[in-house]
C-alpha cells in the first residue's frame, strides 16, 4: 500500500491486482495445489487415505511408468527437433524470401485454418493413409519397392511422430516467423556486403537474432506435446503409451493419487523446460547487451 | 647538328612523345577503379536505370545526387553487387569484369543509410565481422578493429553494445566496419541522412578528411545538393534513372545543363524566351519584347528562333540603381512588388514583371523598396538553357 503510493507515474491499480490474484488462484493455483495434495495421499478401496506419504511417487517409478515418461520426453524432443529443422527454412523463406504480401497472408492463413478443425479429425486421416491396405503401402508395393505391406507404418512410434509433426508445425513457425521478420534487410545486405556467404549470415546473424523466437517456439511446441493425448491414442494404437494415456488409464482405474503424482511429474518437467529455455535465451540476449535500450551519452 | 640529325631528333622526339602518350593513357586506364558502360536496370516493367556510363578514378570522391526515385540508390546497390543489373555492356572493378559477381565476392564495401549494424554483437565484433568471414585469427582481428575504431575516434568502445550508441557513433562504427576490408571503393548510401544538422556538418568534414587520409575512392549517394557540393570532386546528377549532368561542384552549380539541373541546383528564376542571336557562347534572347543576354550552358549551340530558358539566381538580382547602371553588362526589367518575405539572414522579394515573376534575394533586410522598381542582374550571372 505504502509502496504503491510512492510510484506516481504508473500508479498500480490495487483492485486490478486483487481481481487477478483471486481469479488466478481460483482457476490455476487451487487445481494445482489440489493435484499436489492428492499426489501425497494413498488410495484404499478407491478412497483417499488422509495420510501424507510418498507412496504414489514410489508407485510411479516402480510400475514402469518412468519408462513412459522417458519415452514421452524422447518423442517430444525428437519431434521438436524435427519441427525446428522444418520450420527454420520455412520461416526464413516466408519472412525474407518473398516480398509478395498476398502470398504471405495466404500461407499464414493456410497454417492457421487447420487449427479450427479438431485434432482428432485431422489425425484420424493418417490411419487410412498408413494402414496395411492404405494407399502408401499400396503405392510402395505397386512400384515394387516392397513385397508385402509395411506393418510399422501405423500404430508405431513412427506413426505417432509423423502425426505429431503436422499439428505442432505452426506453433514453431509463428514465433520464428515473427522474430526473423524483425531482422532488418539492411543487416542481411551488410553481412553479404562484408563478404559473408548465405550460410555464414544464417549462423552469425539470423540465428542469434531469431533466438527469442526459437525459444518461444520450443516452449509452445514441446510443452503441449508432452500432454498430448489425441495423436498417441489414435496413431499409437495402444503400442505407444505416452504420459497422457498413462494418466488416463490411471484415472480409469480410479487410482487418483498415482495419476496426480504422474501429473505433478509432468508439470515439473514442463516448468523445467520453460525455465531452461527462458534462462538460456535471456542469457544469449543479455550477454550481447542488446537488450539494453538506453542510450548512454 | 646538321639538318638530317635534326629531323631524326624530331622524329625520335615525336615517337617518344607518342609512346609517352600511350603510356599515360594506359596509366590513366589503370587509374580507373570503376568503369561502367551501358548499364540498364528494370524492376518488372519499370525502367529504373537507363544507359548509365560511369568512370571513377582512384582516390576520387564522386557524389550521386538526385531526388528519391531517381535511381541513385539502385545504382549504388548494383555497384555493391547487392543487385545484378538487367543488362550491362561492361562493369569493371579494378579492370576486372564483375557484372555477374555477387556482393560477397566484390572488393567494395557499403555504409548503409540506417547503418545495418548487428545488434547482437558488440561494437568491436561488428567492426571485425568482415575479418571473421575471412577467417582471420581473433587476436589479429581485435588489433585491426581497435586500430580502425581509433581512426573513427571511438577509442575504448570495443566492448560497448551497439544499442548504447548515439546516431553519430553508430555511423562511425558502420564506417569502421566497412573500412576494415580496405575496399577499392567505399559506397555510402545517404550516410548522414539520419543525423541532425549540426552533427551532419561535422561528419561531412570528418568524412572528407578520412577520405583524403586513406586516399580511398568514395561514391556517395545523397539527395542534398549542399552535401554534394561541399564534399565531392565530381557530381553525377540523376533524374528518372538517367545521368542528367556530370560535372565538378562549381560546374554543376554555375552551369547546369538543362532546366531540371538548374531547378535542382536551386536556381530560383527561370524565364522562357526565344533565341535572337548567338555569338561566342553568348546568347541573346527575347522574352515578351525584353532583350536578355546570358551564356549558353546547354550542349549544342542553339539556332535563332529556338525556345530557351533564361536562368539566374535570386541573389544575383538587385534593385536598379542609377550609380550601378551598366546596360552592356546587365539585363534589366521593371517590376511591381508582390511579396516581401523575411528569412533571417536575407530577404526574399518577389516581383511581378513583363517576363514573369522574379525573386530577388537581398542581404540588407532594412532596405527601402518602392512598389514599382527596376531589377537588374549581370549577364555573366545569366545562363541560357535548352527549353525542353
Amino acid at each position: 500500500m505504502g509502496l504503491s503510493t510512492l510510484q506516481p507515474p504508473t500508479k498500480i491499480n490495487l483492485k486490478g491486482i486483487v481481481i487477478f490474484l483471486l481469479s488466478w488462484s481460483f482457476f490455476v493455483l487451487i487445481p494445482i495445489a489440489g493435484l499436489l495434495l492428492w499426489s501425497f495421499l494413498t488410495m484404499e478401496n478407491f478412497r483417499p487415505v488422509w495420510d501424507l506419504s510418498l507412496q504414489a511417487y514410489r508407485e510411479v517409478f516402480a510400475s514402469g511408468r518412468w519408462e513412459v515418461t522417458a519415452r514421452t520426453l524422447g518423442i517430444a524432443s525428437l519431434v521438436t527437433l524435427l519441427e525446428i529443422v522444418l520450420a527454420l527454412p520455412f520461416a526464413l523463406w516466408l519472412s525474407k524470401g518473398t516480398k509478395n504480401m498476398g502470398l504471405k497472408i495466404t500461407v499464414l492463413a493456410a497454417l492457421t485454418i487447420p487449427f479450427f478443425l479438431s485434432l482428432s479429425a485431422r489425425t484420424i486421416v493418417w490411419r487410412a493413409l498408413l494402414g496395411l491396405h492404405g494407399p502408401v503401402n499400396y503405392a510402395l508395393m505397386a512400384t515394387g519397392v516392397i513385397d508385402g505391406p509395411l506393418d510399422w507404418l501405423l500404430f508405431s512410434q513412427f506413426s505417432v511422430i509423423l502425426g505429431l509433426i503436422g499439428p505442432y508445425f505452426p506453433t514453431m513457425v509463428f514465433p520464428l516467423y515473427l522474430s526473423i521478420n524483425l531482422i532488418d534487410d539492411e543487416m542481411l545486405a551488410a553481412s553479404t556486403d562484408l563478404g559473408a556467404t548465405p550460410g555464414f549470415t544464417f549462423w552469425h546473424v539470423i540465428l542469434p537474432l531469431a533466438f527469442p523466437g526459437l525459444g518461444a517456439g520450443i516452449i509452445f511446441t514441446f510443452v503441449p506435446m508432452i500432454g498430448d493425448s489425441v495423436v498417441p491414442t489414435l496413431l499409437g494404437g495402444g503400442h505407444v503409451i505416452l504420459l497422457s494415456a498413462s494418466v488416463e488409464s490411471l484415472l480409469r482405474i480410479l487410482n487418483y493419487s498415482v495419476a496426480a503424482a504422474l501429473s505433478v511429474v509432468m508439470l515439473s518437467i514442463m516448468v523445467g523446460v520453460i525455465l531452461v529455455v527462458s534462462l538460456v535465451s535471456t542469457k544469449i540476449i543479455t550477454s550481447k547487451s542488446s537488450a539494453l535500450p538506453e542510450v548512454t551519452p | 647538328m646538321d639538318f638530317y640529325d635534326f629531323c631524326q631528333n624530331v622524329q625520335f622526339i615525336s615517337f617518344y612523345r607518342l609512346l609517352l602518350q600511350n603510356e599515360t593513357s594506359i596509366l590513366f586506364f589503370m587509374k580507373n577503379v570503376l568503369e561502367i558502360r551501358g548499364l540498364n536496370h528494370a524492376y518488372g516493367h519499370v525502367q529504373v536505370l537507363r544507359n548509365i556510363n560511369l568512370s571513377v578514378t582512384r582516390g576520387e570522391f564522386v557524389s550521386v545526387l538526385g531526388s528519391s526515385g531517381s535511381g541513385k540508390s539502385t545504382l549504388l546497390r548494383i555497384i555493391a553487387g547487392l543487385e545484378l543489373p538487367t543488362s550491362v555492356e561492361s562493369l569493371e572493378l579494378e579492370g576486372l569484369d564483375v557484372s555477374h559477381v555477387p556482393a560477397n565476392h566484390r572488393n567494395v564495401s557499403t555504409v548503409f543509410q540506417h547503418y545495418g549494424l548487428f545488434p547482437h554483437l558488440s561494437v568491436g565484433k561488428n567492426v571485425e565481422y568482415g575479418l571473421k568471414v575471412r577467417k582471420i585469427p581473433s587476436r589479429e582481428r581485435r588489433h585491426t578493429a581497435e586500430k580502425l575504431l581509433n581512426k573513427v575516434k571511438l577509442d575504448g568502445f570495443y566492448a560497448r553494445g551497439v544499442n548504447q550508441l548515439s546516431g553519430g557513433q553508430k555511423q562511425r562504427v558502420a564506417l569502421a566496419r566497412s573500412l576494415v576490408l580496405e575496399p577499392s571503393i567505399l559506397l555510402l548510401d545517404e550516410p548522414l541522412g539520419a543525423l541532425d544538422e549540426k552533427l551532419r556538418i561535422d561528419m561531412q568534414v570528418e568524412l572528407l578528411a578520412l577520405q583524403k587520409e586513406l586516399g580511398m575512392t568514395f561514391i556517395y549517394v545523397t539527395h542534398s545538393q549542399e552535401e554534394a557540393l561541399t564534399m565531392s570532386d565530381r557530381i553525377l546528377l540523376m533524374d528518372q534513372g538517367e545521368i542528367i549532368q556530370e560535372d565538378t561542384p562549381v560546374g554543376l552549380f554555375d552551369r547546369p545543363c538543362n532546366r531540371f539541373a538548374a531547378e535542382f541546383m536551386g536556381i530560383e528564376n527561370t524565364i522562357p524566351a526565344k533565341v535572337e542571336s548567338c555569338d561566342k557562347g553568348y546568347v541573346t534572347a527575347v522574352a515578351n519584347e525584353t532583350q536578355l543576354r546570358g551564356h549558353w550552358s546547354g550542349e549544342e549551340a542553339p539556332q535563332p528562333g529556338d525556345a530557351v530558358i533564361v536562368a539566374f539566381r535570386a541573389e544575383k538580382a538587385v534593385p536598379f540603381n542609377e550609380a550601378q547602371q551598366d546596360n552592356n553588362d546587365s539585363n534589366q526589367v521593371s517590376g511591381t512588388m508582390l511579396s516581401r518575405i523575411y528569412k533571417g539572414k536575407y530577404l526574399d522579394v518577389s516581383m511581378s514583371t513583363d517576363i514573369g515573376n522574379i525573386t530577388m534575394r537581398l542581404w540588407d533586410d532594412q532596405i527601402k523598396l518602392s512598389k514599382v522598381s527596376q531589377i537588374q542582374w549581370k549577364t555573366r550571372h545569366t545562363i541560357m538553357l535548352p527549353a525542353h
